[in-house]
């Protein structure tokens, strides 16, 4: 075993709840382990202690043992861990120490005191293994989000570990970006036989290629075993497996392939046509030829949206494509060319909403806009309760989970009484609940005569909530209609639609039955 | 702008000390406005395409900025008997518990010339030091300092790479800010904007210092005899020092450089040693070439040429203007400047990537 944990206890400093209680667990060399569970359940706890970040970083209460390769976290702190444990951490800016990402590779191993010429191979090793070597010579703050974790994730193995722990590596990725990591990751499992260790939140893609998957909650390990068996009753669980577990298939599909040969005999009624939708309202904010220049660089060519009162709208695009510069223009917070008019008022939730809370608790933050914008409080409470922030009301900004941050910065933009929300990638390291909390507000909100523009790349939430959606590719409209045909033709599309076409959701799927 | 530097950071080095040089001992404005073509000449061919390479304009900004600023506090307050008044601003006294300064008045001419040669020079060197910052590669410099200080550069660079995140997170949370109140100015926006961007610069702190750490930064085995070698040394050096304070108190000269050279001998040991005991090995360390010490000796051969120039000929390098004239003009010392523009003659390397 390459990897054991031992009645592992810990409570963070200034906490009264453990953050893991009695986990005990063992893994054997070369396996791939999936960790899943909620925001907050202690995932990446347990991930730190197996190099000892916990409880040496953390600081607080530690109790059980863990060791790897024969060593135990007690007595050897993460820099001692290098040549066993590589760790990738979940933001991919956060983990260069210098500017050059060839020389950057071999920090480790200078560190470690390795020899010039064993570590000039080593490097050679590592940028073919990653399939980074045409890489070597940029700086990583001009690297894609893929291509920054995959240079971190070559950092990680560069002292040659043989466990590699990443926790949510693929959160603030694309979904090209996502799927080039996780392949690379399968690569270094198969191939070199790394014991890989990997928390995620989306597990449509890791559930594949998982020969195990831990279900952490509250602490404890609550499952362990095969996939098909773990997430059986997970309501995260991937697409395809709440597909089959809707329709009651035996085995658990894993895959697309696996869930459509199972299906391939299935009848369904007709295809949902949007019949019962109710008429959309009257326009609240159309933009003509909006068109923004960075520099000599044109990131917004002539993009055209006429926005009616109760529609939910998707945009999507690769990373880059110019979504977020859309936005931010539709909200009028940068100078653009073409008119962009609005008849009523324009909320914009940023991307990352750590740039908003700064009060002292939830509540605040909500207050703090309503004073901002002279808007009557009465409407904090329902705020709160429509994304599920009710029972976090008196607790720091700070101390919540990313998802529980994300959601509380759409509250906090959303009380100031904007009947259309722009929201920047609302679903980025959100668990299962807080997405699903995120869906029915987005609803709520349209039904109420609401406006919502996601930018997102989450297509099964734009499936979920989005009636129409717009495809941006290099700043330009690619495309623009129904969520259903759009939806359908794209390499990235929902799961559902990719098993049975026509159908978006698993709900319509039982609906047709 | 290319992507990586030509030159060593060290030459680099040699350069702007040359450079910062030759503003000092030649402090007439002729020669002033010379280096600092040949340092906008040395960022244009070997700029960084790095936020602190592209920071170079500004840089000279802020320093044109303040320089203006002196010169005019310099001409409200001087004034002088004897001076020729250029002409006359309305003016106040100030109390005399603040010293009965008078503020405006008559404008010298001598005062305005001498503040503004004395600005250009400060403008120039801060140019210089800009210049230097826009074409070394920080990494590299921390590579070429001895093994004992690495620890000291490593915290340099990761400092640095910190200021232009920090820049983005306060654009952020200001349009964010706006965003959230609906385009109008909202009062406490100060307040908002410092409380998010210092706890996300805490927290991004926290994730880098835990990935240093979960790539063995630190690691070395046990305190070993040559890390012991040099904590005495040091010790013997401060000790050392400190008496040679107390004989230059007391006046006994003979004791005080006896003591600073010992103090100076145990510093080199302890760094010697302590380099020495550092377990840590260095990658693909940019080599010293040939390029490279021929372009330190030439750039460091400009201020020995100055001091020559000056020393045989009657060329004066300091030029204080009484009156608008032109300052005076030396071919030769000239020369001996231009060989700063040395670096800018070779050619950058092609830049890579994006």
């Amino acid at each position: 075993m390459v990897l054991r944990y031992e009645g592992v206890g810990f409570r963070y400093p200034d906490r009264d709840v453990l953050a893991l209680d009695g986990v005990s667990l063992a893994v054997e060399p070369g396996a791939f382990v999936a960790v899943a569970g909620a925001s907050g359940s202690g995932k990446s706890t347990l991930l730190r202690c197996a190099n000892g970040l916990v409880p040496h970083s953390s600081g607080g209460r530690f109790r059980g043992t863990v060791t790897v390769a024969g060593r135990s976290t007690a007595d050897h702190r993460p820099r001692d861990l290098v040549d066993v444990v590589g760790f990738v951490h979940q933001d991919p800016e956060a983990q260069f120490v210098v500017d050059h990402v060839e020389t950057d590779l071999a920090f480790a191993l200078e560190n470690l005191g390795v020899a010039p010429t064993a570590m000039r191979r080593r490097v050679e090793e590592v940028l073919d293994a990653l399939g980074i070597a045409g890489l070597r010579d940029r700086d990583p703050a001009t690297l894609s989000g893929g291509e920054r974790q995959r240079c971190a994730i070559a950092g990680a193995l560069a002292a040659a570990p043989a466990v590699l722990v990443l926790d949510e590596p693929t959160s603030q990725l694309d979904p090209q970006g996502a799927e080039d990591v996780l392949g690379a990751i399968a690569r270094l499992n198969q191939e070199l036989g790394t014991m890989i260790l990997v928390a995620e939140h989306r597990l449509d893609r890791v559930v594949p290629i998982a020969d195990r998957v831990l279900l952490v909650d509250r602490g404890h390990i609550g499952a362990d075993g095969a996939p098909e068996t773990v997430l059986a009753d997970y309501p995260g669980a991937p697409a395809v497996m709440r597909l089959g577990r809707a329709l009651h298939l035996d085995p658990l599909p894993t895959t697309v392939k696996a869930a459509r040969s199972a299906l391939h005999d299935l009848s369904l009624g007709p295809i949902p046509d949007g019949a019962g939708a109710p008429p959309l309202g009257d326009v609240v904010l159309s933009a003509r030829g909006t068109c923004v220049r960075f520099g000599a660089r044109e990131v917004l060519r002539a993009v055209d949206l006429d926005l009616h009162r109760g529609e939910v709208v998707a945009l999507l695009g690769r990373n880059g494509a110019g979504k977020t510069t859309f936005l931010r223009a539709l909200a009028g917070l940068i100078a653009h060319r073409g008119a962009v008019q609005r008849t009523t008022r324009v909320g914009y939730v940023p991307q990352d909403p750590n740039t908003l809370l700064g009060a002292a608790t939830v509540r605040d933050e909500l207050l703090t806009t309503v004073r901002m914008t002279r808007q009557d409080p009465a409407a904090i409470g329902a705020w709160l309760e429509r994304l599920g922030l009710a029972p976090l009301a008196e607790r720091h900004p700070r101390d919540l989970s990313s998802g529980e941050r994300q959601r509380l910065a759409i509250a906090a933009v959303a009380v100031g009484g904007s009947s259309v929300l722009l929201l920047d990638e609302p679903t980025r390291g959100m668990d299962a609940p807080s997405r699903a909390a995120l869906a029915s507000a987005v609803t709520a909100h349209a039904r109420d005569g609401g406006s919502v523009v996601l930018a997102t790349h989450d297509v099964e939430l734009a499936a979920m909530v989005a009636g129409r959606v717009l495809v941006l590719g290099d700043g330009a409209l690619v495309a623009d209609g129904p969520a259903r045909e759009v939806l359908a033709g794209s390499l990235f599309a929902p799961a559902v639609l990719r098993v049975l076409p026509g159908f978006l959701t698993v709900d319509e799927v039982l609906a047709a039955r | 702008m290319s992507s990586r530097p030509r030159l060593h950071a060290l030459s680099w080095l040699v350069w702007a000390l040359s450079a910062t040089l030759c503003v000092l001992v030649a402090r007439s404005a002729v020669y002033g406005a010379l280096i600092l073509l040949i340092a906008i000449l040395c960022v244009e061919m070997h700029g960084l395409a790095t936020p602190i390479g592209r920071a170079f304009p500004l840089f000279c900004s802020l320093a044109a900025f303040f320089a203006v600023v002196r010169v005019v506090l310099d001409a409200l307050t001087g004034h002088v008997a004897g001076n020729h008044t250029w002409f006359t601003v309305p003016s106040m006294q100030l109390p005399s518990f603040f010293g009965g300064l008078e503020i405006g008045g008559a404008i010298q001419r001598e005062v305005v010339l001498a503040s503004a040669a004395d600005a250009f020079v400060v403008v120039v060197i801060i140019a210089v030091f800009g210049a230097w910052n826009a074409v070394v590669s920080h990494h590299e410099l921390t590579q070429s300092i001895p093994r004992a200080f690495h620890e000291l550069g490593l915290v340099i660079t990761v400092a640095l790479a910190f200021i232009p995140s920090t820049i983005e997170a306060v654009r952020r949370t200001r349009e964010a800010d706006r965003a959230r109140a609906g385009g109008r100015p909202a009062r406490g926006r100060v307040r908002r904007t410092v409380l998010p961007v210092l706890q996300s610069g805490l927290e991004r702190a926290i994730s880098l210092s835990e990935a240093m750490d979960s790539r063995g930064f630190g690691h070395r085995g046990a305190v070993d005899r040559g890390e012991r070698v040099a904590g005495f040394a040091m010790v013997a050096a401060l000790v050392a020092l400190a008496g040679a304070g107390a004989a230059l108190v007391s006046r006994a000269d003979v004791a005080a450089t006896v003591l600073t050279t010992v103090a100076a001998i145990a510093v080199a040991i302890g760094v010697a040693t302590s380099a020495a005991a550092a377990r840590r090995t260095r990658y693909r360390p940019r080599p010293f070439r040939r390029l490279d010490t021929v372009v330190a000796l030439s750039v460091a051969l400009a201020p020995a040429a100055l001091a020559v120039v000056a020393n045989t000929t009657d060329a004066a390098l300091v030029w204080i203007p009484r009156e608008l004239e032109l300052p005076r003009f030396d071919l030769g010392v000239a020369l001996a400047i231009a060989l700063l523009a040395i670096p800018a003659l070779i050619p950058p390397r092609p830049a890579m990537g994006a």
